[in-house]
């Protein structure tokens, strides 16, 4: 599937900023089923030094400074990606996730190092006892990962209302847990969470989602389409490596979402991160518009 | 983990093992003084109990007097705000007059063991931050690298080199020596150790109370430590375009500020080091370059000399909520504009779990055996340790995997079932502890309740970076661990320090290499980089001093009325001026100043003006913390006379019972204090911008109170002239000129003219205002508002107005007209006072401003 993408976002301050430092997380990558054809991040006013790194997980990162005064911000992404569709494996064909589990720990040493980061506890996503209870539903004694995690992502979907104004941003697991309602952040966080709780390793992947075309039910189709959205990967062993699953839509990716950065949480990749001199109270506008090239 | 680790362990049994089993620092197993203690020994029986407990209180005293503390470390949530929370309560530093003494031959295997463990530890960062093989290798388990908090991902290198240059640049090492006399490390310290400023102010004492004995025994001095740290700093600094390196490098030491419990080293370190002390505010990176916020204009920084934890230094790309950082540090530093030491991130070589495996990371990384040991160390990340530890439980003390000052725990202090639950948490989450050995450390003599008697003792050496190696600083720190803390976690739990003596090897004298390496100096008259932040402090330390001066002789008139048997009518009329002066002053509430001055009401409000919700009482409590956060820019005589003045003030202020003889006691006090405090601006600050904005302020706040206090005087002016005459005089301290030059005689034009116009009045409004003017015009950016013009300017109705008062004969009304349009140019005097302050403020201290983040957080 070919999509175009226009990802904007606008800060309006009350009062003029002297300085403001920003990093960005939007330069799309190349990833074996997602190829860039073309990808432009532009800003407003236009900064005096823009550089670009690679982080620690290999997304491309760009720092930009603006010394001169101004009361508003506009950063834009437009790209042009190709998405290929992607069959996930048998579930049932998946390693039992205790199997999985004793890999990652390894005795200290495990195998999977890169993947093992995954394991760990992250700022944004503090399992709670709760929390693993709720997923030790899904995992039971020697069901195959794919098949569990899977389960998970479905009752997320079903016992867990999608609303906008539930939750302040980057609300902890534990009080989504409490509330049962959240943002596609939320629903993110709250299964890496549980998936870590069990020992087993788990990314926050953000991105876009499919918009919704002219006529299309709003009722029954995606959720998240009109903002940058989040979902999460799963290791499913040497064999079967990430699978990306999104609560929020309750599905196994595939050529529907676009990725943009990779973390262990929102913290490590969220897409406009800035600190501003003056400034005072701000609004933020984000639109986002993913659409597909017939 | 968070339970058994951090739970308060109060119950404790007497510290394991017992003097009999532990290694003797002074005394060999036959009973006999080790030679190398011989001399002090000597020194010690000659001076007898009753000596060495008055050179120890001696050494109390020099220490309160340097004002040498640590500070009780509770961080505020968000360490910092725009708010600042009162200062930690400052302790004093206890220094045991007797120190530890080791010999040439042991020190030699220390040295080396330690330079050989600074270089693993760097190696291992190195390679962490980079090309991260030890992980893949599986040499190190990755749950150290990737669960550690200080595992800084923005700080690694993805390109998947080496950083170039060491890491660690200074680090220090916690050792224990056992009963077998083998030293073995217990930490190693590779964040910002603290330490090595204690160290060197604990051996200039000692030279003052055994200095006779420092000499026989030929003790090696520790100057020559801090030479090498300042020459590897200056060769640190980035090198110019040209490949040069730059001619006297910017060094700048990062403080996370007054409230970090090591404050009192930062100022001393960053004199040492001669690196300007600073707190993150007071940098800002532009054009991907660092630089000092000073006074006159952005300076560059070369390197800076890190004390502030790596999470907290930058909040665009590290914690966000820091307000203690530098936005885009981690830039300035990745891209190399900037040295940063130790480099940001370094925390994570201490992880104690990494003691497990430093025996084989040294055979790989440096094809050498480790030389000095770690106590022996369990990872229950491993089954087999895990196994090891259980099996051994009751001889073991745990502690977080990940060290970040949990308070070790020892087992066989436990009770059972405080055991058991402890075991059960640990096999939860095995990754998250270690186990070690509980180690009876050696013992040496100090002075306790009843004379000497072994205490154990643990050692803190420094090292720092010098070339491709290490130097370490011969002695130290030598510490006697509280009984419930074996480990003697960080400095900042206290207890007792002690000086460590390291004898020289032979005769010759220390050769101290790191000055001549140095460029020679161009000549500089003034420093001109007075960071904006410190000027600001300055201006209000100048204020605060002159409102206690000022509120003290408004609030001593009033009491010197007061305390009287009977106050008389005058007294009455009096004392409702002051009240109505103190109103406006912000002193006194208008409820207690508008109640009549023979009220319970009064009474009470004038008692309690010092207490801590009342504007002295704050003033009080922020010239504690303005002198505190400006220390380093005062000298050392200086900033011992301020800790005693203010020590002073601190212990007799008085109760909120309502004593007013003792609150005029106090008041007389506080002006003591201020006259002192001045005197010693006057007489001993170098006459640079810091002075001025020091003096601008006080000159200001002075000016606002006469305009003020005059304005009072004059409500009563043609009803009760002398009145407000006496009280203008009293309060402004110029009854005795005026009682000189004019006798009894009280007349409205000679009053107002001393008060107002006079130029050689130190106490007058025109004196004031041409100290401003002459500040203004003397500081950088003269030309922006304030303008020197603009203080000048505001004496000049005033002139017109006292001639109108200088006649034979006023009537009455006609001098309550006169006094209400002087009240009303007094006013408006005072009000462009203010503006002139707001103006300082925007032109010098804008970028004071607090920098906020978003998109993250929040």
């Amino acid at each position: 599937m070919k999509y175009r993408l226009r990802h904007t976002t606008s800060y309006s301050y009350s009062w003029a900023v002297d300085i403001s430092h920003h990093m960005l997380h939007l330069a799309l990558p190349n990833l074996p089923r997602q190829r860039v054809k073309t990808s432009t991040v532009s800003t407003s006013p236009t900064a005096g030094r823009m550089a670009e790194q690679c982080d620690h997980f290999g997304n491309r990162v760009a720092y930009l400074t603006l010394e001169e005064s101004h009361t508003r911000f506009d950063v834009e992404l437009r790209a042009e990606i190709e998405v290929d569709a992607f069959t996930p494996p048998e579930a049932a064909a998946t390693p039992a996730w205790e199997t999985l589990r004793d890999a990652l720990a390894g005795d200290g040493f495990p195998e999977a190092v890169l993947e093992s980061e995954f394991v760990h506890d992250s700022p944004l996503a503090l399992p709670s006892d709760e929390a693993i209870q709720y997923a030790l539903q899904s995992f039971t004694p020697g069901r195959p990962v794919l098949d569990a995690a899977r389960d998970l992502t479905r009752r997320i979907f079903t016992d867990f209302r999608y609303d906008p104004a539930a939750t302040e941003i980057f609300t902890p697991v534990a009080a989504v847990m409490q509330k049962r309602a959240g943002v596609c952040q939320d629903f993110a966080h709250l299964q890496i969470a549980m998936l870590r709780g069990l020992g087993l390793a788990a990314r926050y992947v953000s991105g876009y989602i499919r918009t919704l075309k002219a006529g299309d039910d709003p009722e029954t189709g995606l959720r998240g389409a009109d903002a940058s959205h989040a979902w999460l990967s799963v290791w499913c062993g040497p064999d079967h490596g990430w699978i990306d699953l999104d609560p929020t839509n309750n599905l196994i990716c595939s050529d529907e979402h676009v990725i943009a950065a990779i973390g262990r949480d929102y913290g490590d990749i969220s897409p406009v991160r800035g600190v501003v001199l003056g400034g005072g109270p701000h609004r933020i506008g984000v639109a986002v518009e993913l659409l597909p090239l017939s | 983990m968070n339970s058994p680790l951090k739970a308060p362990v109060s119950q404790l049994a007497p510290a394991p093992g017992t003097p009999a089993e532990a290694y003797d620092e002074m005394v060999t197993g036959q009973g006999l003084i080790r030679g190398h203690w011989q001399p002090l020994l000597a020194t010690l029986s000659e001076l007898g109990p009753t000596g060495l407990a008055e050179r120890a209180e001696r050494g109390r005293q020099y220490l309160e007097d340097e004002g040498v503390t640590y500070n009780l470390y509770e961080l505020p949530d968000g360490a910092g705000g725009a708010i600042a929370p009162p200062l930690p309560e400052q302790r004093p530093w206890k220094l045991d007059p007797v120190p530890v003494l080791l010999s040439a031959e042991e020190w030699e295997n220390i040295e080396a063991g330690l330079r050989q463990r600074a270089r693993l530890l760097d190696a291992v960062l190195r390679d962490v931050y980079g090309p991260m093989e030890l992980l893949r290798d599986h040499r190190i388990p990755p749950a150290l690298v990737y669960g550690h908090r200080d595992f800084l991902r923005a700080g690694r290198d993805t390109t998947g080199q080496k950083h170039s240059g060491h890491m660690l640049q200074h680090y220090a090492a916690e050792l224990v020596r056992g009963p077998d006399g083998i030293w073995r490390v217990i930490a190693d310290r590779t964040q910002a150790p603290a330490g090595a400023g204690y160290a060197l102010q604990n051996r200039r004492v000692m030279s003052r109370l055994l200095g006779q004995a420092l000499r026989q025994c030929r003790v090696r001095p520790l100057n020559a430590y801090f030479e090498y740290w300042q020459a590897d700093l200056a060769a640190r600094a980035p090198k110019l375009q040209s490949g040069a390196a730059p001619d006297n490098p910017r060094v700048v030491l990062l403080t996370p500020g007054p409230y970090n419990e090591a404050y009192f080293e930062h100022i001393y370190l960053a004199r040492e080091l001669g690196a300007t002390l600073v707190e993150g505010a007071d940098l800002t990176m532009r054009e991907g370059h660092i630089f000092l916020k000073t006074l006159a204009g952005l300076e560059p920084v070369d390197v800076i000399v890190r004390r502030l934890d790596g999470e907290w230094c930058d909040p665009l790309e590290l914690r966000a909520d820091s307000t203690l950082g530098v936005v885009g540090l981690m830039q300035a530093s990745r891209n190399g504009q900037v040295a940063v030491c130790n480099a940001i991130g370094s925390g994570l070589a201490g992880a104690p779990a990494l003691q497990a495996f430093l025996p084989n990371l040294s055979q790989h990384l440096l094809g050498e055996e480790l030389a000095m040991p770690s106590i022996a160390t369990w990872w229950c990340g491993q089954s087999y340790a895990l196994k090891e530890a259980e099996q051994n439980f009751e001889k073991m003390v745990v502690r977080g995997a990940y060290g970040l000052n949990d308070r070790p725990v020892v087992v066989a202090d436990l009770p059972e079932p405080e055991r058991v639950s402890l075991l059960a948490q640990i096999k939860a989450h095995p990754a998250d502890y270690v186990a070690q050995e509980c180690i009876v450390p050696s013992v040496s003599p100090g002075l306790g309740p009843n004379g000497l008697e072994p205490q154990p003792i643990l050692l803190r050496v420094q090292l720092v970076a010098d070339g491709e190696d290490y130097v370490v600083m011969p002695g130290g720190l030598a510490r006697v661990p509280e009984r419930n803390d074996p480990f003697g976690a960080t400095l900042q739990r206290g207890g007792i320090n002690k000086d460590v003596w390291v004898v020289a090897k032979d005769q010759s004298p220390t050769i101290i290499r790191g000055s001549s390496t140095r460029q020679r100096l161009t000549l500089r008259r003034s420093s001109g980089t007075l960071q904006s932040r410190v000027a600001d402090d300055l201006f209000w330390l100048g204020r605060s001093v002159e409102r206690l001066d000022d509120g003290a002789r408004l609030l001593r008139a009033v009491l010197s009325r007061l305390v009287g048997e009977f106050a008389s009518a005058r007294d009455m009329v009096e004392m409702a001026v002051l009240a109505r002066a103190l109103a406006r002053c912000g002193i006194l509430d208008q409820r207690a100043a508008a109640a009549p001055p023979d009220s319970a009401l009064f009474a009470s409000a004038i008692t309690r003006a010092c207490s801590s919700g009342q504007l002295l009482g704050q003033t009080l409590d922020g010239i504690e913390r303005l002198a505190a956060v400006s220390r380093h820019r005062f000298s050392a005589d200086m900033w011992r006379m301020f800790n005693h003045l203010l020590g002073e003030l601190r212990q007799s202020r008085p109760s909120a019972t309502g004593d007013a003889d003792a609150m005029l006691e106090f008041c007389d006090q506080m002006i003591r204090a201020t006259a002192a405090i001045a005197g010693m601006l006057a007489e001993h600050m170098t006459r640079g911008s810091g002075w001025r904005f020091i003096d601008f302020g006080r000159r200001l706040e002075r000016a606002v109170f006469i305009t003020r206090s005059v304005s009072a005087a004059t409500t009563v002016l043609g009803a009760n002239s002398d009145s407000a005459f006496r009280i203008a005089l009293e309060v402004s301290d110029s009854t005795l000129t005026y009682r000189r030059r004019y006798r009894a005689s009280l007349q409205p034009a000679a009053v107002f003219d001393l008060l107002l116009l006079d130029g050689s009045n130190p106490h007058a409004l025109t004196f004031q205002l041409n100290a401003m003017a002459q500040h203004l015009d003397t500081l950088p950016n003269s030309e922006a508002p304030p303008r020197g013009a603009d203080c000048l300017a505001l004496a000049r109705p005033f002139a017109d107005l006292v001639a109108l008062f200088d006649r034979d004969e006023i009537k009455r009304e006609e001098m309550i007209q006169l006094a209400a349009r002087l009240r009303g140019s007094l006013d408006a005097a005072g009000d462009a006072l203010m503006d002139i302050s707001d103006q300082l403020s925007r032109t010098y201290f804008s970028h004071v401003q607090v920098a906020r983040a978003f998109g993250f957080g929040s």
